[in-house]
């Protein structure tokens, strides 16, 4: 309890400096940034303590990332001095105390709600879950950047793991042991999330109504945000329960083990044999209730964060000072930099932006879409004060910036990272099943469509809604097919397909014929989206609306690119399907997708009439989601039964396997961060395979050789060559000498030997007699023995 | 401050007795630093220095130390460069550094003679000359007393700027005080002792100096930042650490005293310390604090830096009172106290001896002498202090230093592996995972060491000499030996560690 308090005291104090720091900057929003400074402060406090590190001007432990908050308290400083001196912070607050109050408890009650939840099912023992605390004991006691990989010892980690590293900068502060820090980390993110949403729902609706005295209804729309993208589920529960109950003899659905689990993978791709090929459809509130902390789990708050950033910099340009971006009555950068509101917007942007790319790549197109047609809509919107040609090389020098500002700005990230992604492959046989997409989406695209609705004004035209269309259904079909015709011929570069070599191009159009709706559909949702926003782009009109309708509309244009881009190809990785593209780019689509739809209702409800009955048809599509969330929570703690509730994400090891967890304790405290504590080679999902790396970050020769061979991709080959063999030796020796020589050889400083290792190698007596004699016993209680290396 | 007996602008010069007392001064402060300098033998912190620093200027690579890095940069770093000068490591060599760096610092109220009067300045140079934990930590191969130089000197730096006639100092002194607070972040842990009181008083100045300049970025301020950065990074270079990133693993040190309890002193231990050798000191500061909120209040040309003055050791007293009072508090951490209450306390005798006309007869003849009785005070108090480190049993003073008797371990090593190589034995020394500080020093010389892990000590192939520290181990098994020789190496906690030398002249079986 006072290690959670410390915990959100600290998290509370870090985002109070970072609204403080950017109090000027997002002049622009209703609420001056303050909902979305709570992640922001995080991520502004880890990033400069990585930078630190990375240069070696900070050490990552408590006194670097004290120096950061000290950094960031002075930027607090700068950034708030004239506004608290002229009296204008305080009569903000004074204004917008209801906003304060209404945001802090949606923060504190999601943050201490999820702990409750996380202590009935702490232990990160299953999935990729040990995995994820492996990676933050390792950022945690990293005292290089980048940090080792503790599976593949010698080398950097090559995985988006920012995201670890600033719930790891926390823990440093307050003194937070990884084990806890997991658990507090993803309750503190769920409180993000909520935030971030909450913040960007009243903004939105804030700026439509443009009344001070609508903030009760503002409130009420940022809840209502937060409970859309972070609690609604899509309707995957709700089906199969009727289907259930029509079908006669089924049993009960929810005495399943694991039947929540089922919602994550509503799209079933077939193989050319008809088997199954898993493709995951997972949604935040599954993310969160399956416990594992991703990168995408970890990257959803910073993505609403660069949503929010996108709207200042949008109101920014429609808004900007009147002249600012006028040719020739300004510098290129002074109109560059007012797209943002200055050039420390600007560098703010380029630092959140860049930041997407070291905690989750796979959100970097979207989010630098965001900012870029934020920017773009802005200054078309803007009109009179430029030329269109003006206003799109101004983006492409924006767009320029914030690449190559956020690439520089992490450099020694993308110099360490190495890519999985082997290419880029046309989707020629797995179409989404209509049905299938209906399950994943089926609680938002009414109110998404509502909003089109609300939005088709008298400029917009249907016939060119029409041709735009055509024009997507053409180009996606003339991609298929080019795509198809390179690849067919072997394909090449970028340009690939796994299965094409052994399958005809007429596969590809029988399973077209039977699964085009898809495509279909949310390709004329996008050409709709696109007439109603180029039609408010173009508009005379003064309606006050307008701004905040063509953000909306354009967001509604990039979660529908979002669902539809996967219907036409994937991203070629280890494992050769569509999976995780569908999985990302879905991911991205529902946060985005769900503000969408929220705004939706809202503005139909305030038109009154028909428009009223379809926001309360689009309200009651949401209700369906909302089945899932309780009786999975419920599921999944076992009933919240445990009888020592406790947030220790390795508790379980203390009871399970007593004498492993004291050895682990003595790593710990025995051994420097960076030894090389040599343990057996480790199966995917197994955690007792692998305890050392995961309960401590110390290195091993090989952890997890599957996802090793994820993360290197066709590098994996020559970095982990040898290894196995090497732990063989090591664990099989030969004579002292040859276990003394592989030792040296691979830098090994210590050997473990439990169970796992007498097992996986079968270490027999004479063995163990070796390795007495090649090296030194350290540590031993009968179950576990640590030898260390001579000299 | 107190007022200065002459106008600010009249120039100093010949004054013979205050350069008399001065140079005398100096002498007492060496005089009670330098002999038997090397007599004690290097405790943990010290050894784990001293060893980084004989192994940068090449005097033979050591074994991987359990303790880490040694902590304060800049001491590593000189004394590197003494090593390396006199082309051989020893304990006084090792302790030279602080010593002579201790006693220079009595040299720093001279930079402020003409604000604050010869006889506070005669006064505070024999108090910095003779304090009892001053010279206690001139004594020790530690950062503690090269961070309380720097926070003097920023002192003295802050005090003529607040009476100078302009808005910030001068290029040369802006480098200067950029460089004294470069010495305080590459003192290690003490150097944050001192660095919020001073960072305070630069505050205090700042803005008065702001609407005087108009503020904001100047040259010589970026000269400032520029020094300090220069002597971090050039002593991060000289000790091959890891960067800059020294200061920020000091400061996390630093900052886990405030809630680690592993090495904290008692409250009721440290407040005895205190009481024993510095109550003079601090009844006599109080008097100090009345004389310059008169002095301030004066419509005197030294008002100013009186004012300044008074501010900035008010809270450099309340900050040094936090430090004594926070859970994890060390004896370093007196220092803090000990500075601020010294000036004071110079003030406060200063003033005395000035106002000795004014007051009556009896009582204006005791003012004139209370400078020399409040030093000859503390210069008992050093004395004492010096004997107790001898002589007392272990207490927070005594308390994890090394035992004389580590010297005989080493000499009796020596001996043994003097003798013809037939005769010769293997020599191990063991730890429980990797090499004791102490002991690395203290056998430096010996290339024959072996460092092993306590619990698989080699089996020797001739007759051997095994060494091991007793501590604690998970392993109650220990190899089978012939007759030990055990030598008390340090007091630590309730325990007491012993080094046993174990003459082998069989193998062992393996477990």
């Amino acid at each position: 309890m006072t290690t959670a308090l410390k915990w959100i005291v600290l998290v509370e104090a870090v985002g109070l400096l970072a609204f403080l720091s950017t109090w000027k900057l997002l002049r622009w929003l209703p609420d001056r940034g303050y909902c979305a400074s709570k992640i922001l402060g995080s991520l502004l406090l880890g990033t400069l303590l990585w930078l630190g590190a990375s240069w070696s001007l900070l050490g990552n432990g408590l006194g670097g990332a004290a120096l950061a908050l000290l950094a960031l308290a002075l930027c607090a400083a700068i950034g708030a001095k004239k506004a608290i001196a002229d009296g204008i912070l305080r009569s903000w607050l004074r204004d917008s105390k209801g906003l304060v109050v209404a945001v802090e408890v949606v923060f504190l009650l999601a943050f201490a709600g999820w702990c409750l939840v996380r202590s009935y099912d702490p232990a990160a023992d299953h999935t990729e879950q040990p995995m994820d605390l492996m990676f933050l004991t390792a950022v945690s006691s990293a005292e290089t950047v980048p940090p080792e990989d503790p599976w593949l010892s010698g080398h950097p980690i090559s995985y988006y793991y920012l995201g670890y590293w600033l719930i790891a900068t926390l823990g440093h502060i307050t003194g937070v042991v990884p084990e806890l820090a997991y658990n507090l980390g993803q309750a503190t993110w769920f409180g993000f999330l909520f935030a971030a949403c909450f913040g960007f729902g009243y903004n939105l609706f804030m700026l439509r109504s443009g009344r001070r005295e609508a903030m009760n209804q503002g409130v009420a729309a940022g809840v209502l945000s937060g409970v859309v993208v972070g609690i609604t589920a899509n309707l995957a529960l709700p089906i199969d329960l009727i289907s259930r109950r029509l079908a006669e003899g089924s049993s009960p659905l929810l005495a399943e083990n694991w039947w929540w689990w089922r919602s994550s993978r509503v799209v079933h791709d077939t193989d050319f044999t008809g088997g199954s090929v898993e493709v995951i459809t997972e949604f935040p509130f599954f993310s969160y209730l399956l416990g594992d902390n991703h990168p995408h789990l970890l990257s959803m708050p910073v993505l609403v964060l660069v949503a929010t950033l996108a709207l200042n910099v949008f109101l920014a340009a429609a808004r900007g000072e009147a002249g600012a971006l006028l040719p020739g009555r300004a510098t290129p950068w002074r109109r560059l930099s007012a797209i943002c509101g200055g050039t420390p917007g600007l560098v703010l942007v380029v630092a959140v932006g860049g930041s997407l790319a070291a905690i989750n790549t796979w959100d970097v197109p979207t989010g630098v879409a965001l900012l870029v047609a934020g920017a773009l809509a802005g200054l078309l919107l803007a009109g009179g004060r430029g030329t269109r040609l003006g206003s799109v090389l101004l983006t492409v020098a924006f767009a320029s910036v914030v690449l190559i500002g956020g690439g520089f700005l992490f450099l020694p990230y993308h110099l360490s990272a190495s890519s999985q992604v082997q290419g880029l492959v046309p989707n020629l046989f797995h179409p989404t099943d209509i049905r299938e997409l209906t399950i994943m989406f089926g609680t938002l695209f009414p109110g998404v469509v509502l909003l089109l609705g609300s939005a088709w004004s008298s400029e917009t035209r249907a016939r060119r809604a029409l041709l735009c269309w055509a024009g997507i259904v053409v180009s996606g079909i003339v991609w298929l097919g080019a795509a198809g015709w390179v690849v067919r011929g072997g394909g090449g570069g970028w340009l690939s397909h796994p299965d094409l070599p052994q399958q005809s191009l007429g596969t590809a159009l029988e399973r077209w014929s039977g699964g085009w709706g898809s495509f279909l559909v949310v390709s004329m949702l996008l050409a709709i989206a696109l007439e109603v926003l180029w039609s408010h782009l173009v508009s005379e009109s003064n309606d006050a609306e307008r701004p905040t309708t063509t953000f909306t509309v354009l967001l509604a244009v990039l979660g529908l690119g979002l669902v539809l881009a996967p219907e036409l190809l994937y991203l070629y990785d280890s494992f050769g399907t569509r999976m995780n593209t569908v999985f990302k780019f879905y991911y991205q689509a529902w946060l985005l997708l769900g503000c969408v739809a929220v705004q939706g209702i809202l503005v139909a409800w305030s038109r009154r009439g028909k428009a009223r009955g379809g926001a309360l048809l689009a309200l009651c599509a949401l209700l369906p989601g909302l089945v899932y969330p309780l009786p999975a929570l419920w599921s999944k703690t076992a009933g919240f039964s445990a009888a020592r509730p406790t947030l220790n994400a390795l508790s379980y090891l203390e009871v399970y396997r007593p004498e492993e967890w004291e050895a682990l304790r003595w790593v710990k405290t025995n051994t420097r961060p960076d030894s090389v504590v040599v343990q057996r080679s480790g199966g995917s999902y197994r955690p007792e395979h692998n305890l050392v790396s995961i309960a401590t970050g110390r290195p091993t020769l090989l952890g997890w050789t599957g996802h090793e061979l994820q993360w290197r991709g066709s590098a994996y080959g020559e970095l982990a060559g040898g290894r196995e063999q090497a732990l063989r030796d090591i664990y099989n020796p030969v004579s002292s000498e040859a276990l003394a020589e592989v030792v040296r050889s691979w830098g090994v400083d210590f050997v473990y030997l439990g169970p796992e290792e007498r097992s996986m190698y079968e270490v027999s007596p004479a063995h163990e007699d070796l390795l007495y004699r090649g090296m030194e016993l350290s540590f031993d209680n009968g179950t576990v023995r640590i030898f260390r290396r001579r000299g | 401050m107190v007022g200065p007996s002459r106008s600010l602008k009249e120039p100093i010069e010949g004054d013979f007795i205050a350069v008399a007392c001065m140079v005398s001064a100096v002498l007492l402060a060496l005089a009670l630093r330098i002999p038997g300098l090397g007599a004690e033998p290097l405790a943990y912190r010290e050894a784990l220095g001293a060893l980084a620093a004989r192994e940068i200027a090449g005097e033979g690579v050591g074994p991987s130390l359990a303790g880490g890095l040694a902590d304060s940069a800049l001491l590593t770093t000189l004394q590197q460069l003494t090593f390396f000068l006199f082309g051989a490591s020893s304990d006084l060599l090792a302790r030279m550094v602080t010593a002579l760096v201790g006693s220079g610092l009595v040299l720093v109220p001279w930079l402020l003679r003409s604000r604050i009067g010869t006889p506070t300045t005669v006064a505070l140079s024999f108090l910095l000359a003779t304090d009892p934990w001053l010279v206690y930590f001139s004594r020790q191969a530690e950062g503690s007393v090269l961070a309380a130089a720097a926070a003097i000197v920023c002192f003295a730096l802050g005090a003529r700027w607040a009476s100078g006639p302009l808005a910030a100092p001068d290029a040369p002194r802006s480098v200067v005080t950029g460089l004294a607070i470069g010495v305080l972040l590459v003192s290690g842990r003490s150097g944050w002792d001192f660095l919020p009181p001073v960072l305070a008083g630069f505050a205090l100045l700042h803005p008065a100096s702001a609407s005087r300049a108009g503020g904001g970025l100047s040259w010589r301020r970026i000269g400032g930042a520029a020094a300090a950065l220069a002597l971090v990074a050039a002593t991060s270079g000289l000790t091959q650490w890891r960067g800059p990133s020294q200061v920020s693993a000091s400061l996390g040190d630093w900052l886990r005293q405030w809630s680690a309890g592993l090495e904290s002193v008692p409250l009721g231990e440290l407040g005895l310390l205190f009481g024993r050798y510095q109550l003079v000191a601090l009844g006599v500061g109080v008097l100090g604090i009345l004389a310059m909120a008169r002095a301030a209040r004066a419509s005197s040309p030294s008002a100013r830096v009186s004012a300044w003055s008074r501010d900035q050791l008010v809270i450099w007293v309340l900050w040094g009172t936090a430090l004594v009072l926070r859970p994890g508090r060390s004896l370093a951490g007196l220092l803090a106290l000990q500075i601020p209450l010294l000036i004071l306390a110079a003030h406060g005798v200063g003033w005395l001896f000035e106002a000795h006309r004014r007051l009556p007869r009896g009582v204006g003849g005791l003012a004139r002498v209370a400078p020399v009785l409040l030093v000859a005070v503390s210069l008992y108090g050093s004395l004492r202090l010096q004997r107790s480190v001898w002589s007392d049993p272990p207490t927070a003073l005594r308390g994890g230093r090394t035992l004389e008797d580590v010297r005989r371990m080493a000499s009796d090593v020596s001996v043994l592996l003097g003798l013809p190589r037939e005769s010769r034995p293997i020599f191990q020394a063991a730890a429980p995972l990797q090499a004791d500080p102490v002991l690395a020093w203290y056998l430096r010389d010996l290339e024959e060491v072996q460092w092993v892990a306590l619990p698989s000590l080699t089996p020797p192939t001739s007759a051997g000499l095994l060494v091991a520290t007793i501590e604690a181990s998970n392993l109650g098994a220990e190899p089978p030996s012939l007759g030990s020789e055990q030598y008390p190496l340090r007091y630590r906690q309730s325990e007491l560690e012993v080094v046993r030398l174990r003459r082998v002249s069989v193998g062992y079986s393996d477990p």
